[in-house]
């Protein structure tokens, strides 16, 4: 077809009329979980001592009383977060590691995908 | 067009936490370009910053502290500090704004690259420049752009993330004077976050290397390419969407054949399964005269990043005549393809599709390139921006 002249609007009306007379929309879903990856690794790690920070005379007294009560039990406390790190970690590694052997899977479909079209 | 430039005799400071010629990073080198092109238009300018590189290495000190000069600008570089908020907002949070700020948004920035001696010195000498921030999220903008008060200017390279929504980030965008933003589109963001009226926000924008030329042919053969290439250049990671990019391609290759080919570039590591890298070509880290050349000899360039201020990429991509793609969901990018008549753009995968049969059709790809050389010819001479840039900060 000869065009005198373009316009991307025009060409984004034919582009959303093609995609509404179209095959459904598929699924991504290793791409959905690859998005999540970052929050996954951020929400995994337990932290034993959240900062402490006081804005008014009331809140910095309770900082420091909280801090003196943390240092007497952080013997206790510490290996536990350690531990439950660990796990977390571990499992988070381990969905990643799924993902990754999904995503080949994936990967070699398309390309068999691909080699019939091309035949 | 071009007009006479308003002189100004009050040095300007840039601030910014990292620059330098080894550093790295989009508004690091919209910072350079903008110094070189003011010290072009014999404009006095100077750069305060950190001793570390860029965000890839944000506190280990690279550069020598103290004066030094780069391309015959002066640079006053701090040591770089991190973990804690400067001794001076300890002391009175609520002089900064912080005390009605969520806790959470101090940690943010305790957490970014700062310097409590930049930050001291700039509260000595806040009378004798006039000082311009880069980045709005870093505390040096932060509090330095609180600590000078009315003179100062900040260019926030602002995007729609979460940290734009902070309340930290109204209380700097409305506590600045003058807010210069890259594009329409953030622009129009800064209103939504901040309610500023337009006079306070005005458009500087970005300019590019005109002189840059690729040589596409020359590159095919080097690189032993044939047949359509999509390029994409910037990090290979979620910040820029790439991943969408690959796993929209992967399905176009499935349904359609591999006949275009995925051409990327940029720093950082590339995960590709096997089965896909027969059809990617990954340059990796390049030259720019390398970079031009991929631009050159590409059919479409896709930005698939939807946090983007003002997209280089993009603006380059165009210089060498090549139409882009772009993500529905980035104002800015989307507002460039309009305003050039150079670019499509796509939220979902069958869009995606649709819009690269559009892009590979010769005469369609070969009228969008043409006008987006001539929309960055027009828009991009790093002369107006200075110009523009001048006329802000005296107005």
């Amino acid at each position: 077809m000869s065009r005198t002249s373009i316009s991307v609007d025009e060409l984004m009306a034919e582009v959303h009329a093609a995609t509404h007379a179209g095959p459904a929309e598929p699924f991504f879903p290793l791409l959905q979980f690859g998005e999540l990856e970052p929050q996954l690794r951020e929400r995994s790690r337990v932290i034993g001592s959240p900062a402490l920070i006081g804005r008014t005379t009331y809140e910095r007294l309770w900082a420091l009383i909280n801090r003196v009560v943390r240092r007497s039990v952080s013997s206790a406390v510490d290996p536990v977060v350690v531990q439950q790190n660990e796990w977390n970690a571990a499992v988070v590694d381990t969905l990643i590691d799924l993902s990754a052997l999904a995503a080949a899977l994936q990967a070699e479909t398309s390309r068999l995908q691909a080699a019939q079209h091309d035949h | 067009m071009t007009t006479s430039s308003p002189p100004i005799d009050t040095p300007v400071a840039i601030v910014l936490p990292w620059y330098g010629p080894d550093t790295a990073g989009g508004a690091e080198a919209h910072a350079r370009q903008l110094v070189q092109a003011l010290q072009g238009a014999s404009v006095p300018v100077e750069v305060w910053t950190t001793t570390a590189r860029d965000a890839r290495a944000p506190l280990a000190p690279y550069y020598s502290a103290g004066w030094s000069t780069v391309d015959g600008i002066p640079i006053r570089r701090f040591p770089a500090t991190c973990g804690h908020l400067p001794p001076m907002v300890r002391r009175s949070p609520a002089r900064f704004g912080l005390d009605k700020c969520p806790i959470f948004e101090w940690h943010l920035l305790e957490s970014l690259t700062s310097s409590d001696e930049l930050l001291a010195t700039l509260a000595t000498e806040r009378h004798r420049r006039r000082w311009v921030f880069f980045l709005y999220a870093f505390p040096t903008t932060f509090f330095g752009a609180q600590l000078v008060g009315d003179r100062a200017a900040l260019i926030p390279c602002l995007h729609d993330e979460p940290y734009a929504r902070y309340m930290t980030t109204r209380h700097l965008l409305c506590s600045v004077p003058l807010v210069m933003a890259n594009s329409r589109g953030e622009v129009q963001l800064i209103q939504q976050l901040s309610g500023l009226p337009a006079t306070r926000c005005p458009i500087v924008g970005e300019g590019i290397d005109l002189a840059a030329q690729g040589a596409g042919a020359t590159f095919r053969r080097a690189h032993g390419l044939e047949g359509p290439l999509l390029f994409f250049i910037g990090r290979r990671d979620h910040t820029k969407n790439f991943p969408l990019l690959l796993a929209f391609l992967e399905r176009r290759w499935a349904e359609h054949g591999p006949h275009l080919q995925l051409l990327v570039a940029g720093p950082g590591p590339l995960h590709i399964p096997p089965a896909l890298r027969s059809w990617v070509h990954d340059l990796g880290f390049v030259s720019e005269a390398e970079k031009y050349n991929a631009y050159a000899a590409s059919d479409i360039f896709c930005m698939p990043s939807v946090l983007e201020s003002y997209s280089l990429a993009v603006m380059e991509a165009w210089l060498h005549g090549t139409p882009a793609l772009v993500h529905a969901d980035c104002a800015v990018t989307v507002d460039h393809c309009r305003q050039a008549n150079a670019g499509l753009w796509f939220r979902s995968y069958r869009e995606f599709d649709a819009c690269l049969d559009q892009l590979l059709d010769p005469q369609i790809g070969a009228h969008l390139g043409r006008n987006g050389r001539d929309f960055v010819v027009r828009e991009c001479r790093w002369e107006d921006v200075a110009r523009r840039f001048m006329q802000a900060l005296n107005s």
